[in-house]
């Protein structure tokens, strides 16, 4: 278990050391059509004027 | 000078040239002493000749009082017990310093030269017998009120009333093996005779075939009479006691092996804790019974194998005095244990069967303190007359049921029945997470650090900084030149990377900007699409001042390669504003990131953290059970 354990943290230290070094950020937007993870619109919303419209008002009461 | 002749008992008193015959004193009991008269030995480097003994009956059995005589002249004694040896010296003390007889009792702390003592024993012994030489003359029926002390790291203490003013004599527990006896020496031993009738159960007749020579009463197997013994003969029924409805998972005669060696269980006894509560009938509440096996070997006495749950210790007595917070080494123990305070009952004996070297009793309620270190536990027993310490080590039903298989040569034929495998924790059971969790206690803090300098090391080497940035006035119409921004291009000048975007809207209040972006790999024609709203409210209410988000917001991308790249941004705004919004836009490489690190933290912690609480969730449920006095006194 123990030795299993020093694996797997070895081994995602290693992993992590990997994705820092490549400058990979884990939230960052993805390419259009590559991965699971890529980017596909802003995710804003327009109005039928095709402009940028904000949908959410402020939330203070 | 005092002596008994070996042949004819007779007492023989020197003084200078003159003889005085005092009469006879009986004949030696046969207790299944190692030691002989005139054997030869060493204590601590120095030889020794067994020169006389004093043979003692208290009231739960026969000790010996050995004299020796060192070589350098100087006398000693060696007292014999319960399968103990005690070596001391007399050591000359003002009068008055030795506490009264009536004074001190069991357990009670005492300070001698500074260092607690307690009262392991009260008794008044009467002579029965003797030979040999001897310093002062004894006679049949001589009292010998003393009381035995012992210290810390097995330092013993004698107060011998038998003086006036009382004697001190200082020593400690010894080891018979420690002692180098040499037998060539040893006067010859004289044939005894024991009566076929003493042999046999004084009620039903069954066969008593005596173990232990010191054994003090017998537990009849048959029909339950409890006999007194003396010198290995039954004298008296003193009890006759009812078999108990579950019977003890080991039975009297057989034989297990622990410590390379042949152990027979020659007694058994149930007992039950007991303790005060108002509420209970007679005021005292009772709990779960258990069993204690008396084991015995002909070289090494008694040993006590006890069950409890389902769960057994090796136990042996120990001469231990722990105060609280002390630290003791046990016999066996592979170093210096720290003992804290489980718990404070009373025992009660509720049926026997076999043999014990004291006459044993049902029904009389002795206090009980149990300290654990596990896998060890350290018990005081008190009664009126002693206090008592023993040591047991925890061992599983897998080696108790290993051990009688060995023992009794019945390995892997099923016939060894122990009570099924427990199901609670016991107070010095071995943690099974312990190591584990404490390995991954010390391999954490490792793996946190590494983790945390490679996190360091690998950003402070990766080349960061602003590749590109522009200033724009974000307008109210859709024309291009007030919507459409464009940063860049831009040259990425790295393998692999991300790039991160700084937008500030400076100034905005109660006020939105939402910001579409698209990165454009200029050569390979990749995009990367993405948006945010940048918004910033505040005013007062009853509460006073609110503000609510915020003028900056944070775009980035990741899986760049090596490449040229435009930044185009659309902006869109509340059309009721007029005034145009600065709006900031930088462009930063490789931009450092901490969500690899937290998520490498996450599963380096993870694992860990699980084998610390199961390890502690286990010593929660055992200490759970303690009384949580912080003392070692009932």
């Amino acid at each position: 278990m123990t030795k299993l354990y020093a694996l797997l943290a070895a081994g995602s230290i290693g992993f992590m050391g990997y994705q820092d070094w490549r400058g990979a950020s884990m939230f960052g937007t993805r390419p259009q059509g590559e991965g699971l993870f890529a980017s596909k619109s802003s995710g804003l919303m327009r109005g039928p004027d095709g402009r940028l419209i904000r949908t959410r008002p402020y939330n203070h009461k | 000078m005092f002596a008994i002749c070996g042949y004819c008992q007779a007492m023989v008193l020197r003084k200078g040239a003159d003889l005085e015959n005092l009469g006879k004193i009986s004949e030696i009991m046969e207790d299944g002493s190692p030691i002989r008269l005139g054997m030869g030995g060493k204590f601590k480097g120095r030889d020794f000749q067994v020169a006389g003994r004093i043979q003692l009956r208290w009231s739960d059995g026969i000790w010996n009082e050995w004299y020796l005589l060192y070589a350098d002249g100087t006398p000693g004694w060696l007292g014999e017990g319960s399968g103990m040896f005690f070596a001391t010296f007399q050591r000359e003390v003002p009068p008055g310093i030795i506490p009264a007889f009536d004074s001190l009792a069991a357990g009670q702390e005492v300070t001698v030269s500074g260092k607690p003592f307690s009262v392991s024993w009260k008794e008044t012994s009467r002579c029965v017998s003797g030979e040999g030489e001897l310093p002062f003359a004894v006679a049949e029926g001589w009292e010998s009120p003393s009381i035995d002390l012992i210290g810390p790291d097995g330092a013993f203490v004698t107060f011998d009333y038998s003086d006036d003013p009382p004697s001190l004599y200082v020593g400690e527990e010894v080891k018979v093996e420690s002692l180098a006896l040499d037998a060539s020496t040893a006067a010859p031993q004289k044939a005894r005779k024991v009566a076929a009738e003493s042999l046999s159960c004084l009620s039903c007749g069954a066969p008593y075939n005596p173990h232990g020579k010191d054994a003090a009463s017998w537990g009849c197997p048959t029909c339950g009479a409890v006999h007194e013994v003396l010198a290995g003969r039954l004298q008296k029924i003193y009890a006759n006691l009812e078999p108990p409805d579950i019977r003890p998972g080991l039975e009297l005669g057989m034989v297990g092996r622990f410590e390379e060696l042949d152990w027979t269980v020659v007694g058994i006894q149930r007992r039950k804790s007991t303790w005060q509560d108002s509420d209970a009938a007679g005021g005292w509440a009772t709990g779960s019974d258990w069993d204690e096996y008396l084991l015995w070997n002909e070289q090494n006495g008694y040993r006590w194998l006890v069950e409890s749950d389902g769960h057994w210790n090796w136990i042996r007595t120990v001469p231990a005095n722990l105060a609280k917070g002390q630290t003791a080494v046990l016999p066996g123990a592979p170093r210096r244990s720290e003992f804290k305070h489980f718990s404070s009952y009373h025992a009660v004996t509720t049926w026997v069967v076999g043999e014990f070297y004291w006459r044993v009793k049902t029904g009389d309620r002795n206090s009980v303190v149990d300290h654990v270190s596990p896998p060890w536990v350290l018990t005081r027993e008190t009664d009126d007359r002693e206090s008592i310490w023993s040591a047991g080590l925890y061992m599983d039903r897998a080696q108790i049921l290993s051990a009688f298989e060995r023992g009794s040569g019945l390995v892997g034929k099923g016939k060894v029945k122990l009570p099924p495998p427990p199901n609670t924790i016991a107070a010095n059971q071995p943690n099974p997470f312990a190591a584990q969790g404490k390995a991954m206690r010390s391999l954490l803090w490792k793996f946190v650090v590494a983790a945390i300098l490679v996190h360091i090391l690998t950003t402070l080497f990766l080349p960061s900084g602003v590749v590109a940035k522009g200033d724009f006035l974000v307008g109210t119409d859709t024309s291009a030149a007030s919507s459409r921004f464009a940063v860049g291009p831009f040259a990425f000048e790295h393998d692999r990377g991300n790039v991160e975007v700084i937008l500030e809207a400076a100034g905005l209040d109660n006020d939105w900007v939402a910001v579409d972006a698209v990165l454009t790999d200029r050569a390979t024609g990749r995009t990367w699409t993405t948006g945010k709203e940048i918004s910033r409210y505040s005013g007062y209410d009853s509460d006073g001042s609110w503000t609510e988000g915020s003028r900056e917001a944070t775009l980035r991308f990741d899986g760049l390669e090596r490449g040229e790249y435009l930044l185009e941004l659309e902006t869109g705004r509340d059309p009721s504003k007029t005034a145009p919004q600065p709006l900031s836009v930088k462009v930063r490489r490789n931009a450092s990131t901490l969500s690899w690190l937290l998520l490498t933290l996450l599963v380096v912690c993870a694992v860990p953290v699980f084998a610390i609480w199961r390890s502690m969730g286990f010593e929660s449920r055992r200490w759970a059970q303690s009384d949580g006095a912080s003392g070692d006194d009932e």
